[in-house]
């Protein structure tokens, strides 16, 4: 829960411009504007906020920061620039603890193992500081309605409580609530499995949501867009190679230790809008989405959004999707964003949203672009505007055609020989953009893994992991697998490594990386991932959001895994992370309830 | 959080250094590769008035051959050790243990007497040289030399018998015979990171000497008949002979040591 790279603020008062200048580490440089203008009581024309390359974000820069306005009115007192670097040990100690839940759960099945309903109460640890824009309450807001995951039952009964501690406040992590929702719920399942004696896929089998029932609105009344979550469960479980793994199980590991095998499920509710947040109840609800198109003199084209991209890749996904429209060449397409000054406005990047919404204002801006290109090319064409079309960055008709470059020359520099009706608006377009439906695609994925546990230690070796992913059309499949990858391996670190731990004087015991464990290359295996892909029938392309996934099932597979692997043995382990005093405190547990030496 | 002001010297002769050190109040802190002192410092874990920079003494570089042992100056990396760029009479084992200290990058840097003078229980160093048996050279004020046996000379986790204007200069270890077994198991939380529990062994002729590092304290160090170890030892006797020797150390821990431990005669033993 830890960027590597820190937060950073530099406030200067231009007097030329009578504007101030915070030069932030955000991912929603549009929302810090507002904040500041609000907290400092000025317009919001005065200040202009700057987010350049902000290393790693995940949810963790996206917040007002009491240094953004501190420091912002700190430099128009003095006049003077200031600047603020966050070091590690204040990121990790006075930052922002996230993830942290707590839940009674019960599951009830029939005795063939087909899920009936659910009973829980959840609760989360919200810190001193309820933060902008999210509020303290956005993860507790969630969990009731993402609780019930991909399966269908007919009863469900969901507390949540947000509760103010002494610790610093949440922050939405990569997976909001997610990862904690398909911890609880996916390890209660696996739990119901062994107690009712049944294998763990097979219940899930039973209770999925269907691809017949699609769209399908589940007992929390969320709506599923589209998928197929049997198949990706058969997928993964193949891939995995169960009936292989229970084998080697039954013989026997020659070094002694014990390997598991476990599964976990979720779907991942991504670019949810108005009525969403409406509902929830927070007071930050977003709408639309803009951009900013523009084809320059030379016949390049600039792409403006709020959004921004910190390691996501919209500049080239972005790029990917005003080509498909413009036809112009991905070397002349500049995908700006990350300054107030040059950009719409955007609630920003969060709820991997962006290839849904800036992809669909994208589409929208060069769309309305394409039809004056049309109109200014069919004239030089001398050609009807219904006659022609766009190829290959040119505008062509059945007898001829003229480059998008020309008809960017002839808008710029020889007006004289545009058409008459010519839209005076010129070669660069705002459009917006919002879902046909706002409740958000449903990504979703299987994941599986094996592991080896070594009993007497507690330590955990990672021997597979398989993701079966589904999201939708993929604009950039390489940029999807580096979202799964990176993903999973921020999950490993929640499932086995990180933890803000406390004293009894309630010290942070985490306060460097040597404190605070992060897993790197060598405790993080290479997924092997598989994609399926069911278009949603509500974003401009099929496209869903995707880019929290890989971070939402790690800890309840790899749970899982241990779980299977210590179930000869009675011990069961239901908090995160994993470490392995934790398994062998959980073994010696078991063994003295069955009366055998510690 | 950055480091406290601090004066900075830098000495060109053990014996400059040996009287800057003397002349500090004992406040003073030596630095040679600077991989934990650097930051202890920015932590301000360590806020001294005086940061010695032994770096540049060509002394502690030595490399002196004898017959039955190696001297290594003090300021020899892990990196040299790890690559074989000075000579070796522990058949491998301290190569091996090189190659495995934190990351390559602290390797470049970090130093054999920095880490013996810094003293952090989880350092390869301490376990791995005291199962060799290895001796600490200490020079102090007016050109006063001593030797001190590795076992003994750490006393407790960052505690040494090193007066306050003393330095290691080098590390002699003696060399093991040709018919020498060795083991080393580490247990850490990932690659690279401080180690929770370290298993040492070293078998050479009728002599067998098991050591446990990364506790609490000082390593805890059992000295056996070689055949009592030869023929394999039940985990339940190496936890009960760990406690025996000194090992503080809960359930868990001791589950951790004694499996080290295990894991560095089963090495040893199969060599």
């Amino acid at each position: 829960m830890s960027p590597l790279e820190g937060r950073g603020v530099i406030a200067e008062w231009d007097t030329r411009v009578e504007q101030l200048i915070v030069t932030s580490s955000t991912q929603q440089p549009h929302i810090v504007r507002s904040g500041l203008a609000e907290c400092l009581g000025i317009d919001e024309g005065r200040i202009r906020v700057v987010a350049p390359d902000v290393g790693g974000g995940f949810g963790y820069k996206g917040v007002l920061l009491a240094e953004e306005v501190a420091l912002g009115w700190a430099s128009m007192k003095l006049g003077r620039p200031l600047r603020w670097i966050e070091d590690r040990r204040e990121n990790l100690t006075a930052g922002a603890d996230c993830r942290e839940h707590h839940y009674k759960l019960t599951a009830y099945a029939d005795k063939d193992g087909r899920l009936l309903a659910l009973d829980a109460e959840a609760t989360v640890d919200a810190g001193a500081y309820s933060a902008y824009p999210f509020s303290a309450c956005l993860e507790a807001g969630q969990i009731g309605s993402i609780l019930p995951g991909l399966y269908d039952f007919p009863h469900y009964r969901c507390r949540t409580y947000s509760v103010a501690t002494n610790k610093p406040p949440i922050l939405p992590y990569r997976g909001v609530a997610r990862t904690g929702v398909c911890f609880a719920l996916e390890v209660t399942l696996d739990a119901l499995a062994r107690e009712a004696g049944v294998e763990p896929t097979q219940l899930r089998a039973k209770s999925l949501v269907r691809p017949e029932q699609m769209p399908f609105d589940n007992v929390a009344k969320r709506h599923f867009d589209s998928g197929d979550y049997p198949e990706a469960l058969r997928r993964a479980v193949e891939a995995i190679g169960l009936d292989k793994i229970r084998a080697r199980q039954a013989k026997g590991e020659a070094d002694g230790r014990k390997i598991g095998l476990g599964l976990a499920m979720y779907s991942e509710q991504a670019g949810h809008g108005t009525s969403v947040y409406a509902a929830w109840g927070i007071p930050f609800v977003p709408g639309y989405e803009q951009c900013h198109a523009r084809l320059t003199p030379d016949g390049g084209l600039e792409v403006r959004i709020g959004a921004h991209s910190h390691g996501q890749g919209l500049e080239t996904t972005l790029s990917q999707v005003a080509h498909e429209i413009l036809g112009v060449p991905h070397d002349r397409i500049k995908v700006m964003h990350g300054d107030t000054a040059m950009s719409p406005y955007s609630t920003g990047t969060w709820g991997s949203r962006c290839m849904i919404m800036s992809g669909g204002a994208v589409a929208s801006a060069c769309e309305q672009l394409a039809e004056r290109v049309l109109r200014i090319g069919a004239k030089l064409l001398q050609s009807r505007v219904e006659d022609v079309r766009i190829e290959d960055g040119a505008v062509v008709s059945a007898s001829g055609r003229v480059a998008v470059e020309d008809i960017a020359r002839t808008w710029y520099r020889r007006p004289q020989d545009l058409p008459g009706d010519v839209d005076p608006g010129g070669l660069e377009v705002t459009a917006g953009y919002k879902a046909k439906r706002d409740t958000g695609t449903f990504s979703y994925a299987a994941h599986a893994t094996v592991v080896a546990v070594t009993l007497d230690t507690g330590e955990v070796e990672i021997l597979d992991y398989v993701v079966v992913e589904d999201g939708g059309t993929l604009v950039n499949p390489m940029i999807v697998d580096g979202q799964i990858q990176g993903g999973v391996a921020q999950g490993i670190g929640t499932a086995l490594y990180e933890e803000m731990a406390y004293d009894a004087q309630g010290q942070p015991l985490g306060s460097t990386l040597s404190d605070y464990l992060l897993p790197g290359p060598t405790e993080v295996p290479e997924v092997r991932i598989l994609h399926m892909a069911t278009p949603s029938p509500y974003t401009r392309f099929g496209q869903k959001g995707l880019g929290e996934g890989g971070a939402i099932a790690p800890p309840a597979a790899i749970t899982n895994a241990i779980n299977d692997a210590l179930k000869g043995l009675g011990a069961e382990l239901l908090v995160s992370p994993i470490t392995p005093r934790r398994i062998v405190e959980a073994i010696d547990a078991a063994g003295r309830a069955k009366g055998g030496p510690a | 959080m950055k480091p406290v002001d601090f004066d900075y010297a830098r000495a060109a002769t053990i014996g400059e250094a040996v009287a800057l050190l003397g002349a500090s109040d004992g406040n003073a802190k030596i630095m040679a590769g600077g991989q934990t002192l650097g930051p202890m410092l920015n932590l301000r874990f360590v806020q001294p008035d005086l940061v010695l920079d032994i770096s540049h003494i060509a002394d502690l570089r030595r490399v002196e051959e004898q017959a039955d042992g190696l001297v290594l100056g003090a300021c020899t990396t892990h990196a040299a050790i790890e690559d074989g760029r000075v000579p070796d009479v522990t058949g491998g084992m301290m190569q091996r243990v090189a190659s495995r200290i934190a990351y390559r990058a602290v390797r470049t840097r970090g130093t054999i007497g920095g880490s013996l003078a810094h003293a952090d229980p989880a350092a390869d160093w301490v376990s791995c040289l005291t199962a060799l048996d290895a001796a600490v050279s200490v020079s102090g004020a007016k050109g006063a030399r001593r030797m001190v046996p590795l076992h003994g000379f750490v006393r407790g986790a960052l505690e040494t018998a090193l007066a306050a204007d003393e330095i290691i200069d080098g590390v002699r270890v003696p060399k093991l015979s040709a018919g020498a077994r060795w083991g080393y198991h580490k247990i850490c939380r990932k690659t690279g990171e401080f180690a929770e529990a370290i298993g040492a062994v070293v078998i050479d002729g009728d002599r067998c000497r098991i050591v446990a590092g990364a506790t609490h304290s000082k390593p805890v160090v059992i000295d056996l008949a070689a055949r009592d170890v030869a023929k394999g030892m039940a985990g339940a006797d190496i936890a009960a002979r760990l406690t025996g020797a000194g090992l503080d150390a809960d359930t868990y821990e001791l589950k951790i040591h004694t499996a080290a431990v295990r894991r560095a005669i089963e090495e040893a033993v199969a060599r």
